[in-house]
């Protein structure tokens, strides 16, 4: 049975947003994900926002076009994106258009959160 | 009062009423005057003032509101100049009256709308055109190499983009392949950036593909949106060393049937896509891909992975995989482009296509193979009716 489709933002320690993403997430959840993120990111207190990838099964090119712009708006503000618990998929998906050359991946959401305070 | 105001009826009924109360109050007051008989010119002048009464009233809000409005219906129903009315009334002539008025308002938004939309179709196939105009029609020969390639859009205006462009030395063919996020306008625009850049920088004598990569992404980088990029492979084909090389900007697999095997090679393309970071130096490299007589090259974009069948599933790269391993062996690029594309669409079946496709096959036949023409297609050139029915098959 699919997993069905769901994003939704998680405040951890007034400091860090998760974004945890589930099932498909393709173009026809663009915009959903704009608009549970976009306000998030003029939030001057948070350091950086985690993408949770861990119940995540397939993301298409304009949803990978829109994590590339967070990595872009979040750079500029001295903030840090970082992607979490990604599957093979999933992995292979960010890894073919390079993003892992610029986001660091980690195991887990915890591990992750952990290296904002490293 | 405005009970009375608001309904021809009640209107009626009151100027029948104010009829028979004048008729009833002259009875009364000749009766009390005693006055037995009254002179019939005196009775002809009463009722015809009181009917003149009636009638100036009944003309002034009635049959003028009325031929208003008629006279504006007639013209907008026989085409002629119309213009909206000002409603003086408001009983069913003044409802009427405004319902006449939202209807040419609306006419007018949708005329508009219909004017906006034809031209907006028209600049479209502009579009469409000038993007065909980019695209390659013929390529340089290339001994040695059997090339064809095809692309088609989802739209009028498509992301995808393939192009053949030779040094000016003529030492070197560059073959690239790229697919810009999504499909429509905003992917064709970066398309054609991508493709004037390219084919300036070589023009200009930049060598390798390395360089090539990295200066189109300086460029591109600060003149488009992060959220907007373009994957890429750029092929480098040395034809005196008859040797192939690669540089991937965040594209696709590279796929190399290798005869001698029959198996087929998956390379990661690598690099990172063109437009989301500005300095993309230290990522891109440039590599060989070791070619034998008889193996094969495939490029494709993601339209083709990613397009999926009538219950939901995608092509995959392994499919795609296991259609070049059954194929590769074949003797001509265009044969194996055919089947390739054959079993593409078998799969898909009426799956209706919704972004760009592109694939190119090249064979490498040897050195003192007969100089082959490339083969290219862009289907681009459909009336939108016709492209919005259109299923995936190539074949």
């Amino acid at each position: 049975m699919p997993i069905v489709a769901q994003i939704k933002a998680e405040l951890i320690e007034n400091t860090y947003y998760v974004i945890h993403m589930t099932g498909e997430i393709d173009v026809n959840q663009l915009p959903v994900l704009e608009s549970i993120t976009k306000p998030l990111l003029e939030e001057n207190n948070v350091k950086g926002f985690v993408i949770n990838c861990s119940e995540l099964t397939f993301i298409d090119s304009k949803i990978v076009g829109y994590i590339a712009y967070l990595y872009t708006t979040l750079t500029h503000s001295n903030k840090k994106l970082l992607i979490a618990g990604a599957n093979d998929t999933i992995n292979d998906i960010l890894t073919l258009v390079g993003l892992n050359a610029i986001i660091t991946f980690f195991p887990t959401v915890d591990e992750a959160i952990q290296s904002f305070n490293i | 009062m405005k009970f009375i105001r608001e309904n021809l009826i009640n209107k009626a009924f009151l100027l029948f009423t104010v009829l028979v109360a004048a008729v009833v109050t002259v009875g009364i007051v000749l009766n009390r005057m005693q006055v037995s008989s009254i002179s019939l010119n005196l009775f002809l002048a009463v009722s015809v003032l009181v009917l003149a009464f009636i009638l100036i009233v009944f003309i002034l809000d009635v049959i003028i509101p009325l031929n208003r409005v008629i006279k504006q219906v007639t013209n907008l129903l026989t085409g002629k100049n119309y213009k909206k009315v000002n409603p003086i009334t408001i009983d069913e002539i003044g409802v009427m009256t405004h319902f006449f008025n939202e209807i040419t308002t609306d006419l007018e938004k949708i005329s508009y709308d219909i004017k906006e939309r034809r031209r907006m179709s028209s600049e479209l196939d502009i579009a469409s055109k000038i993007q065909q105009d980019v695209l390659p029609k013929e390529a340089p020969e290339t001994p040695g190499l059997d090339i064809v390639a095809k692309t088609r859009s989802a739209a009028e205006v498509g992301g995808d983009t393939f192009d053949f462009l030779m040094s000016p030395d003529k030492n070197q063919l560059f073959v690239y392949i790229g697919d810009v996020t999504g499909h429509g306008v905003p992917a064709g625009l970066i398309m054609m950036m991508v493709d004037t850049l390219v084919t300036a920088m070589v023009s200009q004598g930049v060598s390798n593909g390395r360089d090539l990569i990295v200066n189109t992404n300086n460029l591109l980088t600060p003149r488009i949106s992060s959220r907007l990029f373009m994957t890429s492979v750029m092929l480098r084909w040395d034809k005196q060393a008859q040797k192939m090389y690669y540089t991937g900007a965040g594209h696709e697999h590279i796929l190399v049937y290798r005869t001698k095997t029959e198996i087929v090679e998956t390379i990661r393309s690598g690099g990172i896509a063109l437009g989301m970071i500005p300095n993309v130096a230290q990522i891109v490299q440039e590599k060989e891909i070791p070619l034998e007589i008889g193996d094969t090259i495939v490029l494709y974009s993601d339209g083709i992975t990613e397009a999926k069948d009538k219950i939901g599933n995608m092509y995959e790269l392994d499919k795609l995989t296991a259609s070049l391993k059954r194929h590769g062996y074949r003797p001509s690029a265009e044969s194996i482009f055919d089947n390739l594309t054959k079993d593409f669409s078998n799969f898909v079946g009426e799956y209706v296509q919704v972004d760009d496709i592109t694939m190119i096959v090249i064979k490498y036949l040897g050195k003192d193979s007969a100089t082959s023409k490339v083969k290219l297609e862009v289907s681009v050139d459909e009336s939108q009716a016709e492209r919005k029915s259109k299923l995936w098959g190539w074949s």
